[in-house]
């Protein structure tokens, strides 16, 4: 069965909202995380603009997740749309992906429906998945609202990697991350992911790493700023008219403000591959997998909520890591999950995988050292 | 990425090492000097340039406060690595393996054997000198022969509540389904105690030791608790994990009222000092108040001071830096050995890293043990230096830290003035070093026997003549700052400072966290101050502002409501206590209060206003992200 995912970002002032529509439509389980998104503020008094700098207000977000198949997208994105009104600004964003679901799932974990209703939002968008030492999300994050080009969403993970090996000494080097995540035009998003390298200095070693996950459709929130509205329209709301008018977002293309990438960036590509599991059992699984090269992952916190009357099939507590790898191994990689039994009720693992064209991160020469 | 690399180790060498813990450090220390820093410097600054008294003993308070700093980061550092993860680990396998009973008898045990191992606890008992037997016997049993009785239904009262605690997040119902019932319950005890003789005393210390019980061992191990569980909860849908701290701080008020109405009727009732020695009591009940001390309580001690060889000095530090070791062992131990084993033996889980838990709990050792050494030597000697003396303000006090002993003095050398009023005084002039100052004499401290002066340089009052209103303005303004800077370097608040941000996933910052508790303990400590200068009921107090407390509630989020009530319960701590209770038993014995409690209990009041309507701001600014401006109004 073709699957997909449909990511919601909604204000959390509107979640219970969309929490009941869930219920109420047959959405048996659905993940659950708490997110921020930063919205610049308004401009302050003259002498607090001195050096242009506006500061941030973050709005708690949840990220819901569902897990549908392909034929239903439509209709979920439209529920979620309706119960948050996401075509007022500020309210959230939806997008979807297709997944490649790698285990058995017990039935009502992915949603299915008959009903039928039309694609909403634009099509031809770019997810962009960033992993940042705890505390760089927030200077990205104002550049990326004050160039115009997103608005991102903030979580907290923890990074695996380097860290590991060093035995107690690791302490010393903060797990804690950051996971921003936006979505653009595809036209952008090259240089977007050029301009958050260079940004975020990601080309150093340790400093986390990007890649780009293909969007099937989506509804993006524009409010970038809480600036009043000194037009009888918001410059949010004309934005979302235009976007609307034109069908697209291809005349917000912002790719010639961007310098040129001077750089040739060496991207490599793979699949990211999606490991859901009861929480605190993560580290077990992760340590198994470093033999066969799985070096680095990222682990977040979610919440699997169930709503229907018989007795949850999963713990509510969930990890999820995010690991990179190379296509080829993805097989490797469900042979090892097997074996310790990541898919029994030790775990509760749910696995699948997505196609990431383009993936970068600091990188040592490949000249093999001793 | 990946790299097909195989599974390796690094071998990191020594100096690499260095390199990794170096910086590590640095960040660690810093971050704990920048919050002691404000403290410090008010307290030091406002005793030599407002007050204009010299720093006694500056070495050893340096090296205390240093000790200070390096004891918050390691204990800090250890509390992340240790008890949080093992006790969030626990709040995830207990709902899973065990069933209802096992979860309330194991929540039970954690809450009254965190409570029993806090080191804030015994700063109360150490109050109990201070309080007078004939004019509030209750208050006098309670803190000294009765303490232990005190301290166990204060640990009861903890238990009980964690216990509450654990059900809200098993079953999920808002928390002020059983903060109203509680506070109107307790506002109403307070008022009931007000028109007893005896129990008006105790009310003070109720909502003190309220106030007292959260400290840095049991906030962090509770939260994390509550952090657990409320993720596996299934009923539990928008997953909040506070709310215990405030339960464990208010029902220990109330089963010390309990245990003061137990003991109430058993014991005399107030009475004067003279009917006290002459009719004297009933012996059971003197039997029960003063115990041993029934036959030393007549012979008053006079104080004595002498000089201190290096030696002994030396043999003072290191027995208080055992005992200091002592309090941390007895703290950190006993509880994680407690946990762990559940964990392993009826749980049957392991922890993803052990050996990192086991550091953390060696650092909270390590850091507590400097932590309370620092405590003693450091910011306490400083608090007590700076609370005695601040009544000088506003009257003149003597300064017996620097009574100084003059030998041979020889009476003739005594003169006589006259003065306004043309009443004769007598005093002679001290040369101290070039300079010859005039010294008042009296009889009484002369000695002809040993030919020594007894002579207690006397201070103040600074601004103006004796009980003059500037003095007691710069009081309650040095209430205000003392509340404000002692927060910031409060440890337990950082640690829930820490779990808030995590759990908000950064929408709640720690910073605005602590800044926002720490204007509400200063406004608390200033409002407590006008309670001890002059003497106003605590109920006064208590009764309108949690009745203020409770209608914010209406309006507030419940993540405001649960994060500032619990704030409430963790502002007073190793660092607030011993300062606050040193200014209000300072100005209390000038002023001659029967208790100088009730302080803490404002103080802890306080900042649960302050959060909610610093919430009540934010909230406004994200509803703003939501609507468009103009279109506000709408929702």
């Amino acid at each position: 069965m073709n699957t997909s995912r449909v990511t919601a970002i909604i204000h959390r002032d509107l979640a219970e909202s969309v929490i009941k529509v869930f219920k109420s439509n047959g959405i048996y389980y659905y993940h659950m995380e708490p997110a921020r998104y930063p919205v610049l503020a308004k401009r302050g008094l003259w002498f607090f603009d001195f050096y242009q700098n506006q500061s941030i207000i973050d709005t708690p977000v949840i990220i819901f997740e569902i897990i549908c198949s392909d034929k239903s997208v439509s209709y979920l994105t439209t529920l979620i749309r309706d119960s948050a009104e996401l075509n007022v600004p500020g309210h959230g964003s939806v997008y979807s992906e297709s997944i490649n679901l790698l285990t058995e799932v017990p039935n009502p974990y992915i949603y299915s429906t008959t009903l039928k209703a039309k694609p909403i939002g634009f099509s031809g968008l770019k997810g962009i998945f960033c992993i940042l030492p705890r505390g760089s999300a927030e200077p990205l994050a104002r550049l990326l609202l004050q160039n115009g080009i997103a608005v991102p969403t903030i979580s907290y993970g923890t990074g695996s990697g380097l860290r590991d090996r060093l035995g107690l000494l690791r302490i010393t080097i903060p797990k804690e991350k950051e996971i921003l995540k936006l979505v653009v035009h595809s036209s952008d998003a090259e240089h977007v992911l050029d301009f958050m390298i260079e940004v975020g200095r990601l080309d150093l070693p340790g400093r986390g790493f990007i890649f780009e996950f293909p969007v099937g459709h989506g509804l993006l929130n524009t409010k970038v700023s809480l600036e009043g509205a000194k037009q009888a329209a918001s410059m949010d709301q004309i934005i979302s008219a235009l976007d609307q008018l034109y069908g697209n977002m291809d005349w917000r293309k912002k790719s010639n403000q961007f310098r040129q990438n001077t750089r040739h960036r060496n991207y490599f590509e793979g699949v990211n591959i999606v490991l859901n599991s009861k929480e605190e059992t993560m580290e077990f699984a992760i340590s198994s997998l470093r033999k066969v090269g799985v070096t680095s992952s990222t682990i977040s916190l979610n919440r699997l909520v169930h709503t229907g009357n018989e007795e949850s099939l999963f713990t509510p507590a969930r990890e999820v890591a995010n690991l990179l790898i190379p296509k080829k191994n993805q097989s490797e990689v469900i042979e090892v999950l097997q074996e310790i039994g990541f898919f029994t009720t030790d775990y509760e693992g749910i696995v699948y995988s997505m196609e990431i064209p383009r993936a970068f991160s600091y990188q040592s020469k490949p000249s093999k050292k001793k | 990425m990946a790299r097909n690399e195989k599974e390796e180790s690094i071998h990191i060498g020594f100096r690499e090492a260095i390199t990794l813990i170096i910086p590590y450090l640095q960040k660690k220390l810093w971050s704990q000097i920048k919050s002691v820093f404000w403290i410090v410097l008010y307290l030091s600054l406002f005793q030599l340039i407002i007050l204009r008294i010299p720093i006694k003993e500056a070495s050893v308070i340096a090296l205390g406060i240093s000790a200070v700093v390096f004891g918050l980061t390691f204990f800090l550092e250890g509390l992340f690595l240790g008890l949080m993860p093992l006790g969030e680990a626990l709040g995830l396998r207990l709902p899973q393996k065990l069933g209802m009973i096992s979860i309330m008898v194991f929540s039970l045990l954690m809450g009254i054997g965190a409570t029993l191992a806090e080191p804030a606890i015994t700063i109360l008992k150490a109050s109990g000198s201070k309080v007078s037997p004939w004019e509030a016997p209750l208050l006098y049993y309670l803190l000294n022969d009765g303490a232990e009785s005190l301290y166990r239904s204060i640990a009861f009262g903890v238990g009980i509540s964690v216990v509450i605690g654990m059900l809200r997040f098993l079953y999920g119902f808002p928390l002020s389904k059983i903060l109203i019932p509680t506070i109107l319950f307790l506002l109403a005890t307070s008022v009931y105690a007000q028109f007893d003789e005896n129990l008006q005393f105790i009310s003070g210390l109720a909502w003190d030791s309220g106030a007292v019980t959260t400290g840095p061992v049991t906030v962090p191990l509770v939260v994390a608790l509550g952090i657990g569980i409320s993720k596996v909860s299934e009923k539990n849908e928008q997953s909040s994990a506070y709310g215990v701290v405030t339960l464990a701080s208010l029902f220990p008020i109330l089963s010390v009222f309990i245990v003061g109405m137990y003991f109430s009727g058993k014991l005399p009732k107030p009475m004067s000092e003279e009917s006290f020695f002459k009719t004297g009591i009933h012996l059971q009940e003197s039997k029960l108040l003063l115990g041993e001390k029934l036959k030393t309580f007549h012979a008053k001690e006079k104080f004595q001071t002498q000089q201190i060889s290096i030696q002994t000095k030396f043999q003072g530090i290191s027995h208080k830096l055992y005992e200091a070791f002592l309090l941390a062992i007895r703290a950190i131990l006993p509880l994680s050995i407690f946990l762990i084993l559940f964990l392993y033996l009826i749980l049957r889980e392991k922890i993803p890293n052990p050996e990192e838990v086991q550091l953390g709990i060696l650092f909270s050792i390590i850091g507590l043990t400097i932590f309370n050494f620092g405590i003693i030597f450091g910011l306490n000697k400083l608090g007590d230096q700076v609370g005695g003396k601040l009544p000088s303000t506003f009257r003149s006090i003597e300064l017996t830290d620097s009574t100084k002993f003059i030998q041979n003095f020889n009476p003739k050398a005594v003169l006589k003035a006259v003065n306004e009023d043309g009443k004769e005084e007598s005093f002679f002039y001290l040369k101290e070093r070039k300079l010859y100052t005039g010294i008042p004499y009296h009889e009484e401290n002369w000695n002809p026997k040993s030919k020594i002066y007894e002579y207690i340089p006397i201070h103040g009052p600074i601004f103006g003549k004796e009980d003059n209103l500037l003095g007691y303005i710069v009081v309650l303004l040095f209430a205000f700052f003392l509340g404000y800077s002692a927060t910031l370097a409060e440890p337990a608040l950082s640690a829930l400072g820490n779990a808030v941000e995590e759990t908000t996933v950064g929408t709640f910052r720690k910073s605005f966290l602590i800044q926002s508790v720490a204007i509400g303990v200063g406004i608390g400590t200033f409002i407590g101050m006008l309670k001890v200068l002059f003497e106003l009921p605590l109920v006064w107090i208590l009764v309108p502002i949690y009745l203020t407390l409770l209608v914010l509630n209406k309006f507030s989020k419940p993540e405001f409501i649960e994060i500032a009530w619990d704030s409430a319960g963790v502002t007073t701590g190793p660092i607030t206590v011993p300062l606050v209770i040193a200014m209000g038993l300072g100005i209390g014995n000038q002023l001659g209060t029967v208790d100088g409690f009730g302080i803490l209990a404002c103080a802890s009041a306080f900042p649960i206003l302050s959060v909610l309507v610093t919430g009540l701001i934010v909230e406004n600014s994200r509803k703003l992200s939501l609507n468009d401006m103009d279109s506000k109004t709408k929702s």
